[in-house]
């Protein structure tokens, strides 16, 4: 299973990858922001995307639209990992279409549980 | 009892303190995986804190806030270092990064926090300046207020400055 992890800080970029790491994932791309993400997804197949909402450039929920507006990539898993904890910042999240929703900090435990769930789908 | 700068300058409510300072334990034993001792916040004099590594995030919402992370470059190496698994020695310049992640996220619970009492919220995205000796001059009209941690490589200061 290969991640696209996109966020315009390297090092949430490599927690997350650490964490999938130590669950057994080994296959990874990286973005910086949405328009990065939109390029590696041409480019790449991608059977999970996990992206943070606030990034320069094109933010995530852009980012998200464009993915679901795509018809190679419309079904791919995306969970949005991000500091934006309200009812409408979550509710309009999932109307952009992003399938699940991690709040910053998280555990390791939360991230693995979330992805095994989305990808599950 | 509210922390003041000075007589003239809007007090710092102590719930807000008290938020900031749980955001801050939250972030560390979530993401560095180390409970941080925090020792009693103080009133910030004008020229203080210094440090070589200075991170800050702005929030908008019903007042003004801004959120610094203040701390010697080999203690932000130490707390990148804890968030991406490494040692400090092991840390080059990423540390910068890793330190506006830091501010990010306990800005973020902070503003969560704030959030769930009322009000909406609007976050910056970090902003991380390194030097020597680094002071940030504020007008004097607001109200600051430091609060000082002891993490597993030595102080970090985290300052609050508030305008109504």
């Amino acid at each position: 299973m290969k991640f696209l992890v996109v966020d315009d800080s390297s090092t949430m970029r490599r927690i997350v990858i650490n964490t999938l790491t130590k669950a057994g994932y080994t296959e990874f791309a990286e973005a910086g922001n949405g328009s990065e993400a939109v390029d590696q997804l041409n480019k790449h197949r991608v059977d999970c995307v996990i992206t943070d909402w606030n990034m320069p450039v094109m933010n995530g929920l852009d980012f998200v639209r464009a993915l679901r507006a795509n018809a190679n990539t419309r079904a791919v898993p995306v969970l949005m990992v991000t500091t934006n904890a309200a009812k409408d910042d979550i509710l309009e999240a999932l109307k952009a279409g992003v399938n699940d929703y991690v709040i910053k900090p998280f555990t390791p435990e939360v991230i693995k549980a979330k992805v095994t769930a989305v990808t599950a789908k | 009892m509210n922390a003041r700068v000075v007589a003239d300058t809007p007090p710092v409510p102590d719930h807000l303190v008290r938020d900031l300072v749980d955001s801050a334990r939250e972030v560390f034993a979530t993401m560095l995986f180390q409970n941080v001792v925090s020792r009693p916040a103080r009133p910030a004099a004008s020229r203080e804190p210094k440090a070589d590594v200075v991170a800050t995030i702005h929030l908008t919402g019903p007042s003004r806030a801004v959120v610094g992370l203040y701390s010697s470059e080999p203690v932000a190496k130490s707390m990148a270092a804890s968030m991406l698994g490494l040692e400090a020695a092991q840390i080059g310049d990423e540390f910068a990064d890793a330190l506006g992640e830091l501010a990010n996220m306990i800005a973020g619970s902070f503003r969560n926090r704030m959030a769930a009492v009322g009000g909406t919220w609007a976050i910056s995205v970090p902003t991380v300046t390194i030097g020597t000796g680094i002071i940030t001059h504020y007008p004097t009209d607001v109200g600051r207020v430091i609060c000082p941690f002891d993490t597993r490589g030595g102080e970090l200061l985290l300052e609050l400055v508030l305008r109504r």
